[in-house]
C-alpha cells in the first residue's frame, strides 16, 4: 500500500486521495479481527453458553425454573453475603490503595520510592490464587512460621484472647487481609496516572482564592479522582467477587458464590443440578454487568461535573 | 499388526507351541519377541485366576509376574499354566478373552485413565503393575485430582474422541446417574461372581474393585495423644485440629465422615442429620477448622487431624517418613462407614479393550493386592482370604477384622435423601455458620 502512494502521490495528486480510502476501508478491519475473535472466543460464546445451560428447568427443559432457584433461600444468602463482602474488600482496598498512590506519587525522596512502588504492585497485583492462599498459610496458618513465632512469644493466634477465630484466615476479616494483598497493589496501578493528572497549579489556584486543603479535596480533588476511584472500585470488587482459588484454599465458607458453584457443578454427591450452578454463574455475570452499566452511567455524570 | 494378535490369541490357545510360534515366524529383533513372550506369559497368571484355580497354580501366578523379566523361566512356567487353562479355553469363554483383551489393547495402545490420584488406595503402584504387565500399552491420567462429577462431564465432553476416558472409578451417586444416562457398556469381567452383592451394578454397568471406610488420621508428631473415636474428636484439646476431606455436598469422603459421624451418634443409613449436628458441635467448639485434607495441608500440618477414607494414608507414608512426620491410624469403632468407587467401561471409547483389560487388571489377583497395599478394602477381599493372599504385613493398613464385618454400603436411594439434607443443613449449621 505505500509503495502504491510513493509511485501514484508525484505525478497525480487527485487520484491518490481516492485510492487511499479505498484501499483503507478493504484492509483496515484486519487490525481488529484479533479483538473481536478474542471477545467472541472468551467472552461471548462461553457467556452464551452459560446462559444457554442456566436457562432450564429441572426437568431440562427451557425455562426459568434453576434461574429462579440460584436466586432463592441459601443461594440467594450467598449472593447478599458475596456482594457484601466483596464491597468491603474492594472499599478496603481502595482506601488503603488510594492512600499509598496518593504518597507514592507525591514523595519527591527518596526517588527510588515510586519506582519501587509501582513496580512491586505490578508483580502484587498478579500473585492471587493459589501461591497466594499458600504463601499465607505458611505464613499465619496453623503451622504457619509467624505463627509458631508469636506462639513462643506467648500470643497464640489461634486459641488465645485476641485471635482469628476457629477459621482463622478463613474468616471474612481473614479473607479481606489476603484478599487485600491483590487489591491494594492493583488500585495503586488504577490510581497513580489519576493522581498523578492532579495538577500542582489546581492547588495553587485554590490556595490564591482562599481555599484550605480542605476545600481543595472537596471541591478539586476528590471530584477529579471520583471516576477512577468508582473504576477501581468496580474492578476491585470485580476481582474479589470472582476469585476462586484463594477462597478455595482459605476457607469452607459456601455462601461465596464461586465457591457455590461448585457444590453444583463438581464433586462426587450431587447428580443432575448443572442448571443451578450455570444459573449461579449466569446470575454473577448478571451482577458484574449491572455494577460495570452503573459505572459508565456515574463516570458519565463525573465526566459532565469535571468539565 | 493383525498378523500377530492373531498368532499371540493361537499361541495361547495352543499352549506349548506359543514360544515358538511367536519367536520364529515374526521379522522381529530378538528383544521385541522376548516383550511379546513376557506379556503372553503375565496373560497367563491372570487367565489361571480367573477360572477356579489350586493352590499350587496360584503359586505359579506370583512366581511369573516377579520374574517376567526372565524370559525362559517365564515361558517354561507359562507353558504349564496354559495347559490348565486350555480345559476352560474348549468350554468357556473367559479365559480366551483374557487373552484376547490384552492383545487387542496391544493394538489400541492406550488406555484413557481419570482421575486417580497416585495416594489413593495404592493408584501408583497399581497402575505401575499395569503398565509392566502391558508394555507399549500407554496409560496416562487426565485430571488426577478430578472429581467424580469431573469423570462424567469429561465422558460427555469427550466422546467420540482420543483422549475420552475409557473407565471411569466414580462414587455410587454418580456411577448411579451414569448409568441412567447410558454411558456405560456392560461387561462382566471374569471374577464377577467374586465380588459381593451391593458392590456390583444389576446390570454389569460397573462393578467396585475396593472399598474404604473411614479412618481418623492423627499426625503425632503435632498431636501427641491421637483421637480414636468421634467422641473422642469433641474433647477440647482437639481445638483448632480437626479437618474433614471436602465439603459433604461435594465430596464423596467428607460424606463418608458426615455418614460415619452420623452412625456414632445415633444416627443410621437413612439420617444423616445426627451427623451434621455433630459437625455442628464440632465447629461450634471451635475443633473443627474449615481447610479440606490434601496431601500439602496433611504434610504442612495445617490439617493434624483428617476424618477421610483410610486408604488415602498408606499413600502418602514415604512423604510423611521424608518430611519426618509420624502418623497414627484409628478406625473410630463409635461410626463404622464403608464407601465404595465403582469402575465402569465407556460404551464407544477410544480404546474398549484397554478399558476392559484396566477393569480385569483391578479386578484381578494382582490388583486386588495392589489395593490392599494402599490400605483399601479389595471387594474380592474373601476370595484373597481363600487364596491366603492376605499377608500379616497387608492386614496392618486394614481396619481390624469385627469392623470389617461391620461395614454395609448405602443404596443409591440413601445416598440422594442423605445428599438432599446435607444440601439444606450443612451451610447454615456448620459451613457457614
Amino acid at each position: 500500500m505505500t509503495t502504491t502512494t510513493a509511485a501514484v502521490g508525484g505525478h497525480a495528486v487527485s487520484v491518490a486521495p481516492a485510492a487511499r480510502p479505498k484501499a483503507r476501508r478493504s484492509w483496515a478491519w484486519l487490525g481488529v479481527v484479533p479483538f473481536f475473535a478474542f471477545i467472541l472466543l472468551f467472552l461471548v460464546v462461553p457467556a452464551v453458553s452459560v446462559f444457554s445451560e442456566a436457562l432450564k428447568n429441572e426437568d431440562g427443559s427451557f425455562g426459568f425454573g434453576s434461574m429462579k432457584a440460584a436466586f432463592q433461600g441459601q443461594n440467594f444468602d450467598a449472593f447478599v453475603f458475596s456482594v457484601k463482602f466483596s464491597a468491603g474488600a474492594a472499599l478496603v482496598g481502595v482506601v488503603v490503595g488510594t492512600l499509598l498512590a496518593y504518597a507514592a506519587a507525591t514523595a519527591t525522596r527518596p526517588r527510588w520510592l515510586r519506582n519501587l512502588v509501582t513496580s512491586f504492585s505490578g508483580v502484587a497485583a498478579n500473585l492471587g490464587g493459589l501461591p497466594l492462599a499458600f504463601a499465607f498459610l505458611a505464613l499465619l496458618g496453623r503451622q504457619g512460621l509467624l505463627t509458631k513465632i508469636l506462639a513462643n512469644f506467648g500470643w497464640d493466634i489461634y486459641n488465645g484472647n485476641f485471635n482469628l477465630g476457629p477459621k482463622g484466615l478463613g474468616e471474612v476479616p481473614g479473607l479481606i487481609t489476603v484478599y487485600s494483598y491483590f487489591n491494594i497493589p492493583l488500585m495503586v496501578l488504577i490510581t497513580l496516572p489519576a493522581i498523578d493528572g492532579l495538577k500542582a497549579s489546581w492547588r495553587e489556584a485554590s490556595s490564591n482564592l482562599g481555599g484550605t486543603s480542605f476545600t481543595y479535596w472537596r471541591r478539586v480533588g476528590i471530584p477529579v479522582l471520583t471516576p477512577s476511584l468508582l473504576g477501581g472500585f468496580l474492578l476491585l470488587f470485580a476481582n474479589s467477587f470472582s476469585a476462586y482459588a484463594t477462597a478455595k484454599i482459605l476457607t469452607d465458607n459456601s455462601k461465596i458464590v464461586s465457591l457455590r458453584l461448585g457444590l453444583f457443578l463438581g464433586g462426587d454427591i450431587s447428580v443432575g443440578k448443572d442448571a443451578i450452578g450455570y444459573s449461579l454463574a449466569a446470575w454473577m455475570i448478571i451482577i458484574m454487568a449491572v455494577s460495570m452499566g452503573l459505572y459508565w452511567v456515574l463516570r458519565k455524570r463525573a465526566e459532565k461535573w469535571q468539565t | 499388526m493383525l498378523r500377530k494378535k492373531y498368532l499371540t490369541a493361537v499361541a495361547l490357545a495352543v499352549g506349548v507351541s506359543m514360544t515358538a510360534a511367536s519367536c520364529g515366524s515374526d521379522k522381529k529383533t530378538e528383544s521385541t519377541s522376548a516383550a511379546t513372550t513376557a506379556t503372553t506369559a503375565a496373560a497367563t497368571p491372570t487367565t489361571a485366576a480367573a477360572t477356579e484355580t489350586t493352590a499350587e497354580s496360584t503359586e505359579t501366578t506370583a512366581e511369573a509376574t516377579e520374574t517376567t523379566a526372565e524370559a525362559t523361566e517365564t515361558t517354561a512356567e507359562a507353558t504349564e499354566t496354559t495347559a490348565e487353562a486350555t480345559e476352560t479355553t474348549a468350554g468357556a469363554e473367559g479365559g480366551a478373552d483374557l487373552a484376547q483383551l490384552q492383545a487387542d489393547c496391544k493394538e489400541e495402545g492406550a488406555v484413557n485413565l481419570i482421575a486417580l490420584p497416585d495416594e489413593w488406595a495404592n493408584y501408583k503402584g497399581i497402575i505401575a503393575d499395569f503398565a509392566e504387565k502391558n508394555p507399549g500399552v500407554k496409560h496416562d491420567v487426565a485430571n488426577p485430582e478430578g472429581s467424580s462429577k469431573d469423570e462424567m462431564d469429561a465422558v460427555e465432553t469427550l466422546a467420540g474422541q482420543d483422549d475420552q476416558p475409557d473407565i471411569v472409578d466414580v462414587s455410587p451417586a454418580i456411577a448411579q446417574a451414569m448409568v441412567d444416562k447410558g454411558l456405560f457398556e456392560p461387561y462382566t469381567p471374569t471374577v464377577a461372581d467374586e465380588i459381593p452383592e451391593g458392590l456390583k451394578d444389576p446390570d454389569d454397568n460397573w462393578y467396585a474393585a475396593y472399598y474404604g471406610i473411614i479412618a481418623i488420621t492423627t499426625n503425632t508428631t503435632i498431636v501427641k495423644n491421637a483421637p480414636k473415636t468421634f467422641a473422642d474428636l469433641l474433647k477440647p484439646e482437639y481445638k483448632g485440629l480437626v479437618a474433614l476431606n471436602g465439603d459433604p455436598r461435594e465430596s464423596g469422603s467428607a460424606f463418608a465422615g458426615v455418614m460415619a459421624a452420623s452412625l456414632a451418634n445415633g444416627g443410621s443409613a437413612d439420617d444423616i442429620l445426627p451427623g451434621i449436628q455433630f459437625f455442628a458441635d464440632l465447629k461450634a467448639s471451635g475443633n473443627l477448622i474449615g481447610t479440606d485434607v490434601t496431601k500439602a495441608t496433611v504434610l504442612s500440618g495445617e490439617t493434624p487431624i483428617a476424618i477421610d477414607w483410610s486408604y488415602n494414608v498408606p499413600g502418602l507414608k514415604s512423604a510423611l517418613e521424608e518430611a519426618g512426620l509420624t502418623v497414627e491410624v484409628n478406625f473410630p469403632s463409635d461410626g463404622v462407614y464403608g464407601g465404595f468407587y465403582g469402575q465402569g467401561v465407556i460404551k464407544d471409547s477410544p480404546h474398549p479393550a484397554c478399558g476392559k483389560l484396566w477393569e480385569e487388571h483391578i479386578l484381578s489377583d494382582d490388583g486386588a493386592l495392589g489395593y490392599l497395599a494402599g490400605g483399601a478394602m479389595p471387594a474380592r477381599y474373601q476370595a484373597l482370604l481363600d487364596k491366603g493372599l492376605v499377608t500379616d504385613e497387608l492386614k496392618a493398613n486394614l481396619p481390624p477384622d469385627e469392623l470389617i464385618a461391620e461395614i454395609s454400603f448405602l443404596t443409591p436411594a440413601q445416598i440422594a435423601a442423605n445428599n438432599e439434607t446435607l444440601q439444606t443443613n450443612w451451610g447454615p449449621m456448620v459451613s457457614d455458620s
